[in-house]
């Protein structure tokens, strides 16, 4: 089941966000302070995190910077009524973040951006596993090709077999 | 006591939980502002981005609401739910059957009046505990 934390200082905004997000399968996790949150997330995997820019002890950009070495696969999302957007982007910018969405928010526009998170983030996930055995396949015939030079190479013939016909053709 | 006073006391009880249930006094978790009252919240509160602010949305019992973010003096965003038009209605008729059960267990009008409104903000209502009307222990039960 996906996972999705949401980190925000004031309780009716966390219920109001469970509300919206509650008729969807996923596991919420709500967290009023963010230091908890680090704390208790630490052990859990999560697909999508949603923080609250300003809050006491750490802002949702400090927050990041400590929960991104955890959980370096997870979404992030900041939602925020901050009206001074300039300084926040900047940061933001350095974090990197999928979106970046203004309170209040729509319901069915934050679900359907969160579907649209979990989705692009299966296919990144996808396409690093990919990319992985892409670079141990490309190791073993860099290997194979250093023992024994030639043997990447080698063509097969349509029964399947090594075609070797070319060793017997007449210099 | 009878059964039927019984009942009457425990539906008394279940108007006084239902009223109570209120967010004020609310306050800024990042600057710890208090603000006492709705109008408290909306005058001494700013409009983000200078919009309404406003949303509507369903309770946790289905029933329509409306969501107001505000940002706070010190910039954090806060929010409080008002009951629709309809809803609200309900609650002056509860309001005013509660304060009707009130005044016939023996309080006058003013005094009445006054103790449900300590109720709704979370305050102790002596006079309505000195009628051997202890709501916390009905909450308990």
């Amino acid at each position: 089941m996906v996972t999705i934390a949401l980190i925000d200082d004031e309780p009716n905004i966390l219920k109001a966000l469970k509300r919206a997000l509650g008729r969807e399968s996923w596991h919420i996790l709500t967290f009023e302070n963010p230091t908890v949150a680090l704390e208790e997330l630490s052990n859990q995997k999560v697909d999508l995190i949603i923080t609250d820019y300003i809050m006491p002890h750490m802002n949702g950009v400090e927050f990041l910077k400590h929960f991104i070495p955890q959980h370096p696969e997870s979404l992030r999302i900041i939602l925020s009524g901050q009206a001074d957007l300039q300084g926040l982007m900047d940061a933001i910018n350095t974090i990197g973040i999928y979106r970046f969405i203004l309170k209040p928010w729509n319901d069915d526009d934050l679900r359907l951006t969160i579907k649209q998170a979990l989705a692009y983030n299966q296919l990144e996930q996808e396409n690093k596993a990919l990319l992985a055995t892409l670079k141990l396949q490309s190791n073993e015939l860099k290997r194979l090709e250093a023992e024994s030079p030639g043997i990447t190479q080698l063509k097969l013939n349509d029964d399947g077999y090594i075609d070797m016909s070319a060793e017997f053709e007449e210099e | 006591m009878s059964d039927q006073e019984k009942n009457e006391q425990q539906s008394l009880f279940e108007g006084l939980i239902a009223l109570s249930v209120s967010s004020f006094p609310k306050k800024c978790a990042n600057c710890n502002k208090v603000y006492q009252t709705a109008d408290e919240f909306i005058q001494e509160t700013h409009r983000i981005q200078g919009l309404s602010g406003l949303k509507t949305s369903v309770d946790d019992d289905g029933m329509p609401i409306v969501e107001l973010f505000r940002n706070c003096h010190c910039g954090s965003t806060l929010l409080d739910s008002f009951q629709e038009r309809r809803q609200s209605q309900n609650y002056r008729k509860l309001f005013g059957e509660l304060l009707q059960a009130l005044c016939e267990k023996g309080l006058d009008k003013a005094t009445a009046r006054s103790e449900l409104v300590k109720i709704t903000k979370g305050k102790q209502a002596k006079q309505i505990e000195k009628l051997g009307l202890d709501f916390k222990k009905i909450i308990l039960k």
